[in-house]
């Protein structure tokens, strides 16, 4: 989070995050602030009244008692009123949230794996930060509403009953904006550095615990004990200092609530007895006075919840920024055509013509770059990291597009081609492969929702799959992932070869196949990669450190600073 | 529940300023009390005075107290911010502690595993949420609840009926709800637990195979899998808002409800000539006020589940995967020779052991280097050795003891272990090498970085060793921090050192740089380097190849091949 938080931005955020509501949710919450301003001035003038009826009038009980059932009437009204808002608001912040969380996924699922930012990221914004979210909407909300409308009801109503009393509210209330303004810029400021620091040490705990193995092997338990000890000690030394002035502005605001109560209270009294003549207050009776002295606290209450509430916002400001950023990253197949569907064959010629291609916020990486894999042709990419490889099999595989130029598999452009004709297309096999959690066969399955199990079968022998498999006890048929076998990195990488091999498709894309196996493990995923692409007559390229390990090549590119040259 | 009062329990020091903080926040909800019911009972006087009722009325008594209430409460309630913020400040301290605590208590194996998942970082949530339990919890209940107990002990030497209804209603009534709620809420918020965890793994897994999932056209029908949990969560938390909203009603009914039957029963003595019309009035308002110091407790019960939750999660690292008890100084090693017998171990979940039957011997000063495939048990053996791992069947004894039986500091002290996931911490360069070796200088520390190549890497930080390495200063690569890691590893002065693929990430002319650097560190020490790359030593004395279960040999062969 930036230092300074520009205003503008800010202001936008809140718009945003109002945005966000159901169309129904301010409305619905104006109407329910307006009924609790009917009930709350309701119950102060029907207390004062029987009270006035029976101290004053000297009315028996039984007189009171249809005025007393109304009393609990409303009282019933207030409890059921405040419960409906809890009620609604907590439903609706729950899906708002959700409903981002949906967005979220969509967007993430568009931008597609060469587009998204890396998932420490992603993971914190999509549950922390959206969770972020839930008290602007079930607290600050609601409270802000019934700020702006219950104590103007009062207000009204006070006047109404005694202009100076009305006043001294009135006079009163501004002093509340006024120091809720002096936390929003400098308590505020305090307490969010004070959030800050809090979360920084929450931060360097987590470091900690993550890294407990590592203490315990080092024996330095006890010193690193003793430093969260010290750290969060001197934290609080440090926050207690803060604290201590940004609590005196609260502290200031619950004072001229309480000062405004009591004089009112004594004003009231005064004019009671008779010692005051000026205004109005030789025309207080037990019955207005007891009903202004009873609105004084409701007329506070909604302005101190607001100011409690203020950090509920901030937070969400916060987290709002976050959020519409990842909301607004670009689609990797903007220009996609779902009517485009060209029938795939057994290979395909596969032409970049004048192509550039930067990524987000960096130097071009290629520049007109023009080139060509006959079809059928087997093309190994060697080069330094950074130096474009991956960036081109991310563009051929539909990742990310080319800012200029085509990309044409047999001659028609790449981005037109519809979702489900590229994936007919397009093979894909990467570093880091996953396993999901499932069984071996359903992890190879997935590659192809049509593929029979023969087929399964088949692909898994060949990729050297149901050589370990066969010694699990169920086979193809053993869970692997979460709660399954532990398979080794070679092993998992063996079944997202047979994954992405299931289906023959006319290009086959392998970014890096190798680079995360250690060398014994690599030769068994290379041989089983040489078995494959022997007898399939697809087109291949491939990007990899160990070109000399890839006899099957016709060609080595190198690709060095976007630069494309013949090495073999 | 017995979970959350035991890791909430505070020390001494703490429960003072917990104290402190309960009576201030009693004392602001009394004065508050006060102040309105004060008013109240001077309004009716004057107003009764006013006209003639009631004889001269001293106002400048009630006049003061109310002004003093007004006073009072700000000061309390600001005293009550304060002090209740340093006690949950120093019982964050207690929580924190005494989790790293728990967590350093289990077996160095096990916290791996668990850095491996998201169980580390939840644990850490957890905590954070404990630090809420007394300012959300505890401090509004003790404020309501006392007011509640000193107002109803006033009436009922003044009203006892009324202290009757009151307690009833609003102490009875508002206890019953907060505990049918809290009760009720543990159905979503078991469920919340679950399904926040889930939808994150989901996440993690979808994005991680986001690439092989979007080029087989599934992205989207897997990414219903994350949806389901947010789906999940959702409920359970709508399910949790409208438990917590129907407390809020239920407290407000039964609240209102005792002061309506205040009011009328005061209003009853009233015409009875019991009471006097002042006090009548003060009655009602007075609880007016409890009902504005009972409201937030629904809000602050139905967060009790959370907490609850979190307790046994944390409780729960505890109780699994301690370090088994090893009975300490049994006897000294005499030396630091390592040797292990017929080792075995196989993996929770796999089917073949990975390591099987092996005997190892160190002698030492000897430099052993320990190659094989992957999966051959290479790691595995590290770990054995090193005691981080307690084989299945067969032992490791340094100096002549079985490791089983040497206390985990002697052990910790003579035997260091580069592991593949040895991590480097969000601080200095300086604080992370001296990790093992608190008292090296600044000089020792530069000859280490020299010994691994680093000596220009720590030239160009712009603050030297105090140079802030990690996520919030220098980024590192990977064949840099691994170089730190190792020169950490050697500063720390173990006598016997297993190195797990010391030089992972960095490139072949570093790593012959490097080596050749190390024999200088090395000799002397016993050293056993697990490494696929011969290259990682100059010199070794031994070299043993692993076969594997996966190389089909079946079991591991102690080659005993000379190195140059």
């Amino acid at each position: 989070m930036p230092d300074t938080i520009d205003a503008d931005c800010e202001e936008d955020a809140g718009a945003w995050l109002k945005r966000q509501a159901p169309v129904w949710l301010t409305p619905v919450l104006m109407a329910l602030a307006l009924l609790e301003a009917g009930v709350v001035i309701a119950q102060a003038w029907l207390i004062a009244g029987i009270v006035f009826g029976v101290f004053v009038e000297a009315q028996s009980l039984p007189a009171v008692m249809p005025q007393m059932w109304l009393l609990l009437g409303v009282l019933v009204a207030r409890a059921l009123f405040a419960g409906i808002r809890q009620w609604l608001v907590g439903g609706a912040s729950a899906r708002v949230r959700r409903n981002l969380r949906s967005r979220l996924l969509e967007r993430f699922e568009a931008a597609g794996p060469a587009g998204l930012p890396p998932a420490g990221e992603l993971i914190p914004a999509f549950d922390e930060q959206v969770e972020a979210l839930d008290g602007f909407y079930s607290r600050f909300a609601p409270q802000r509403i019934s700020a702006m409308i219950v104590p103007l009801a009062i207000l009204v109503f006070a006047f109404a009953t005694d202009w100076l009393a009305g006043l001294l509210l009135l006079l009163t209330a501004p002093l509340i904006p006024m120091f809720m303004i002096i936390i929003g810029m400098g308590a505020e400021k305090l307490a969010r550095d004070q959030f800050r620091s809090l979360a920084r040490l929450g931060g360097w705990f987590l470091d900690q615990v993550h890294g407990a193995a590592t203490i315990r092997l080092f024996r330095a338990e006890a010193r690193v004990g003793a430093q969260v000890r010290q750290r969060t000690h001197a934290l609080r030394t440090q926050t207690m200092r803060v604290l201590r002035l940004a609590f005196l502005s609260s502290a200031a605001l619950e004072f001229f609530a309480a000062v405004a109560i009591a004089s009112l209270a004594i004003y009231i009294g005064l004019g009671l007895l008779g010692y005051l003549t000026f205004g109005p207050a030789p025309a207080l009776t037990l019955q207005s006075g007891l009903f202004l002295l009873l609105l004084a606290p409701e007329f506070f209450q909604p302005l101190r919840a607001l100011s409690q509430g203020w950090h509920d916002r901030a937070d969400a400001n916060a987290a709002a920024g976050e959020i519409r950023s990842l909301l607004e990253l670009s689609p990797a197949r903007p220009g996609a055509d779902e009517g485009f569907n060209p029938a795939a064959r057994g290979k395909c010629r596969v032409e970049l013509r004048e192509v550039e291609f930067a990524h987000r916020g960096r130097e071009p990486l290629f520049n007109g770059l023009d080139f060509e894999v006959r079809a059928g042709e087997k093309v190994v990419l060697v080069g330094p990291s950074g130096g474009g490889k991956s960036s081109l099999i991310s563009m051929l595989a539909g990742f990310a597009e080319p800012s200029a130029g085509a990309v044409l598999l047999d001659g028609q452009p790449l981005t037109r081609l519809s979702n489900a004709a590229l994936q007919a297309h397009v093979a894909w096999l990467g570093q880091h492969s996953v396993l999901f959690a499932g069984t071996i066969a359903e992890n190879i399955a997935l590659g192809w929702a049509q593929a029979t199990r023969e087929q399964v079968e088949a692909i898994a022998a060949r990729a050297r799959v149901s050589e370990f498999a066969d010694r699990l006890p169920d086979g193809l048929d053993s869970p692997v992932g979460e709660n399954g076998y532990g398979l080794s990195g070679g092993q998992a990488q063996r079944i997202a070869l047979a994954r992405a091999l299931l289906r023959p498709r006319p290009l086959i894309l392998l970014d890096e196949p190798t680079a995360s196996l250690d060398p014994g493990s690599e030769a068994m995923v290379l041989a089983a990669l040489a078995d494959l692409l022997a007898e399939r007559s697809a087109t291949v390229i491939c990007a990899t450190h160990r070109a000399a390990t890839m006899a099957w090549a016709d060609r080595v590119v190198e690709v060095r600073q976007g630069e494309l040259s013949c090495v073999r | 529940m017995r979970a959350l009062i035991g890791l909430l329990w505070p020390g001494w020091t703490t429960a003072r300023w917990m104290l402190l903080a309960a009576l201030m926040a009693l004392a602001a909800a009394l004065l508050a009390v006060v102040l309105l019911a004060v008013s109240g009972w001077l309004i009716t006087a004057s107003a009764l005075a006013g006209i003639g009722v009631l004889a001269a009325l001293d106002i400048f008594a009630p006049g003061a107290i109310i002004r003093g209430a007004a006073v009072g409460r700000t000061v309390t309630r600001y005293l009550e911010r304060l002090i209740g913020h340093e006690a949950t400040f120093r019982q964050l301290a207690e929580i924190r502690i005494g989790a790293f605590t728990r967590l350093m208590a289990q077996s160095i194996a096990r916290l791996e595993a668990l850095g491996r998942g998201d169980t580390l970082s939840r644990l850490t949530r957890d905590v954070d949420v404990l630090d809420h339990v007394f300012p959300r919890l505890v401090l509004p209940t003790i404020a309501a609840l006392g007011a509640a107990v000193v107002a109803i002990g006033y009436f009922f030497m003044r009203a006892p009926g009324a202290a009757i209804a009151l307690g009833a209603s609003l102490v009875g009534g508002g206890a019953l709800v907060l505990v049918i709620g809290a009760r009720l809420a543990r159905g979503p918020g078991h469920r919340l637990a679950q399904a926040t965890p889930a939808m994150r793994s989901a996440l993690a897994e979808w994005l991680h195979g986001l690439g092989e999932l979007f080029s087989v056209g599934r992205a989207g029908e897997r990414s219903g899998r994350v949806m389901h949990g947010v789906l999940e969560q959702v409920r359970a938390q709508i399910a949790q808002r409208r438990i917590e909203a129907m407390m809020q009603t239920g407290i407000a009914l039964f609240g209102y409800l005792g002061f309506w039957l205040v009011l009328l029963i005061a209003l009853e003595m009233y015409a009875a000539g019991v009471l006097t019309a002042p006090v009548a009035a003060g009655m009602a308002l007075v609880a007016v006020a409890l009902v504005d110091a009972w409201m937030p407790l629904a809000a602050s019960w139905s967060f009790l589940e959370t907490c609850r939750q979190a307790a046994v999660r944390v409780e729960a690292v505890d109780q699994r995967g301690r370090a088994r008890g090893r009975i300490e100084h049994v006897e000294t090693p005499m030396g630091c020779r390592l040797q292990a017998e017929g080792l075995t171990f196989r993996y929770p979940g796999a089917i073949d052991p990975v390591i099987f039957g092996i005997d190892f011997e160190l002698e030492e000063g000897e430099h052993v280097l320990v190659q094989g495939a992957s999966g051959a048990g290479k790691t595995t053996l590290g770990k054995l050795l090193a005691g981080v791992l307690r084989p299945d069947s067969g032992h490791v004894a340094l100096g002549g003891v079985d490791l089983s039986e040497l206390g985990q500091a002697l052990l910790r002290e003579r035997v260091g272990m580069l592991s593949q996931r040895s991590m480097l911490f969000q601080d200095t360069l300086a604080a992370n090498l001296r990790l093992g070796a608190p008292a090296a200088t600044d000089a020792d520390l530069e000859l280490a970085l020299d010994a691994v190549d680093l000596a220009s890497f720590l030239d160009d930080l712009p603050d030297g060793l105090e140079t802030w390495i990690g996520e919030h200063g220098r980024s590192v690569s990977g064949g840099e921090g691994r170089r730190i890691a190792l020169a950490r590893v050697l500063l720390a002065d173990f006598r016997v050192l297993v190195l797990d693929e010391p030089m992972a990430g960095v490139d072949s002319a570093t790593t012959a740089t490097v080596a050749a650097r190390l024999a200088a560190y090395l000799d002397g020490r016993s050293v056993v380097v697990l490494s696929h790359d011969a290259n990682t030593l100059v010199r070794f004395d031994r070299r043993i190849v692993l076969t594997g279960m996966e190389g089909r040999s079946g079991k591991a062969a102690d080659t005993g091949l000379p190195g140059h």
